[in-house]
């Protein structure tokens, strides 16, 4: 007996620290450069409970570097310039329709928003584990750990706040209704 | 030492008169505040008002059924009860929203307006936000206030105020006061585009479409065909004087009469009758 559940034990362990694989993404359907394919992307985000490593390395592009990469999404493409501006290691085996890791998110964001946080992060840099604890702390994530998935409508509010922060609008007072 | 006036192309000028268009508009806006914009009805009678695009940065799109297209907004687009407007990144596009209220849609921000009417004595409007953030203004023009912002979480009633309200998957929804100076720039840069247009200024081949620049400019400065003028705004004489007299202008004016030269019909840079010492006509 206890022989067939020391492998079942470890396959349910194995299965429950693997990342959730999303069937379909946004950018396949809505990945032109047009507006109004970027728009049906945002609106086709908002509305996903998780957010896959395409969609998510898409929106960061289309936020942070904001130009058209191509005529078509092309993930290795994206995956290529996301390398190059370290925003991942070219050792990550980053899958393409697995979901997004809040820490990944929060990282870039903190790179491109030149979020410099608290003392261990201007030691050590932005790790995703500081990267989160200062999103947090801003009030850009929700209390989240870097390997939760993000939903898109929270990746969408988190590259808003961004944009605030560099218009300079996220500055005022404020006041919870 | 009293203020010099412009060089080229006029820029210090138009600054220094814009704010006098903007203050007479301001004045009369202020003066029509008094006396109520819109009557009101009867009662049961309803009147159905649009909402008109008086600014747009980026893009900013909108379309009144799901199964139309989506129509990239311009300025003067009107938009039916029902319409949902979408921002992107970097974009925000600004409405008036029937007589009583202005909205600044910032970036990344989806909202619908299914009602802008006015029932009786009373200026219906119902907005509903998916997320995003709205800067709004809702004035006092004599009739009751009934405008309600809804998001995913909260909806917010108002009787006539300036804030912004904003909805997102982290925050939630958060309400925050702003100042309405920019709504009203908006407005003002907004109406002087209006102003001119409904004088026709645009369909002029005038070099300053603003009439009343264009006034100042015939009454105070002397036209320099070729010349930059330059000099004092109480003695336009003097000024033109000046103004070829300047080593700065030399230039200017030498080329000017070497092409009025070429044309075979040349005069003072003064104009016709008119002779300058320094410079005496080269085609005569």
């Amino acid at each position: 007996m206890a022989s067939r559940a020391l492998p079942l034990c470890c396959a349910l362990l194995v299965a429950a620290c693997a990342r959730t694989t999303l069937q379909s993404s946004v950018a396949d359907v809505h990945g032109g450069t047009k507006p109004t394919e970027e728009m049906d992307f945002w609106d086709g985000l908002a509305v996903q409970p998780a957010v896959s490593n395409r969609d998510a390395i898409h929106a960061l592009m289309l936020s942070f570097v904001r130009r058209a990469r191509a005529e078509q999404v092309d993930w290795q493409i994206e995956i290529k310039d996301a390398e190059r501006r370290g925003w991942i290691s070219a050792g990550d085996a980053v899958k393409a329709n697995e979901t997004a890791r809040v820490g990944m998110v929060a990282r870039v964001v903190c790179m491109e928003a030149n979020i410099r946080g608290g003392a261990t992060m201007r030691v050590l840099g932005p790790v995703e584990r500081y990267a989160v604890k200062e999103l947090n702390f801003q009030g850009w994530l929700r209390d989240m750990t870097p390997g939760q998935s993000i939903s898109g409508a929270e990746l969408i509010a988190v590259l808003s706040k961004a944009e605030d922060q560099r218009k300079g609008a996220g500055t005022g007072p404020k006041e919870d209704m | 030492m009293r203020p010099s006036l412009s060089t080229e192309n006029g820029s210090t000028m138009r600054t220094l008169l814009l704010p006098v268009p903007l203050l007479l508009l301001a004045l009369v806006a202020r003066a029509e505040d008094k006396k109520p914009a819109v009557s009101p009805l009867a009662a049961g009678q309803t009147k159905v008002f649009e909402a008109i695009v008086i600014q747009v940065q980026g893009t900013a799109q909108a379309r009144t059924k799901p199964d139309q297209p989506w129509k990239q907004l311009a300025i003067n687009d009107k938009l039916a009860p029902g319409v949902v407007v979408r921002t992107g990144r970097e974009s925000h596009v600004t409405l008036r929203v029937g007589p009583n209220a202005t909205m600044l849609i910032e970036h990344q921000t989806r909202i619908a307006i299914p009602e802008i009417a006015q029932d009786g004595d009373k200026l219906k409007t119902r907005v509903s936000m998916a997320f995003g953030q709205t800067d709004v203004r809702v004035d006092r023009i004599g009739l009751t206030n009934d405008f309600e912002v809804a998001t995913p979480t909260a909806t917010l009633a108002v009787r006539g105020t300036v804030f912004r309200i904003s909805w997102d998957a982290v925050s939630g929804a958060r309400m925050v006061g702003v100042q309405g100076n920019k709504l009203r720039a908006i407005e003002l840069q907004y109406l002087e585009g209006v102003r001119a247009y409904l004088s026709h200024a645009d369909g002029s081949n005038d070099t300053y479409k603003l009439p009343a620049i264009a006034s100042y400019y015939e009454t105070y400065i002397l036209p320099l065909e070729g010349a930059v003028s330059e000099g004092e705004i109480d003695d336009p004489t003097q000024q033109s004087t000046d103004a070829l007299t300047d080593p700065k202008n030399q230039t200017n004016i030498e080329i000017a009469q070497k092409q009025r030269a070429s044309d075979g019909r040349s005069q003072s840079p003064n104009g016709p009758g008119t002779n300058n010492p320094n410079n005496p006509p080269t085609g005569q």
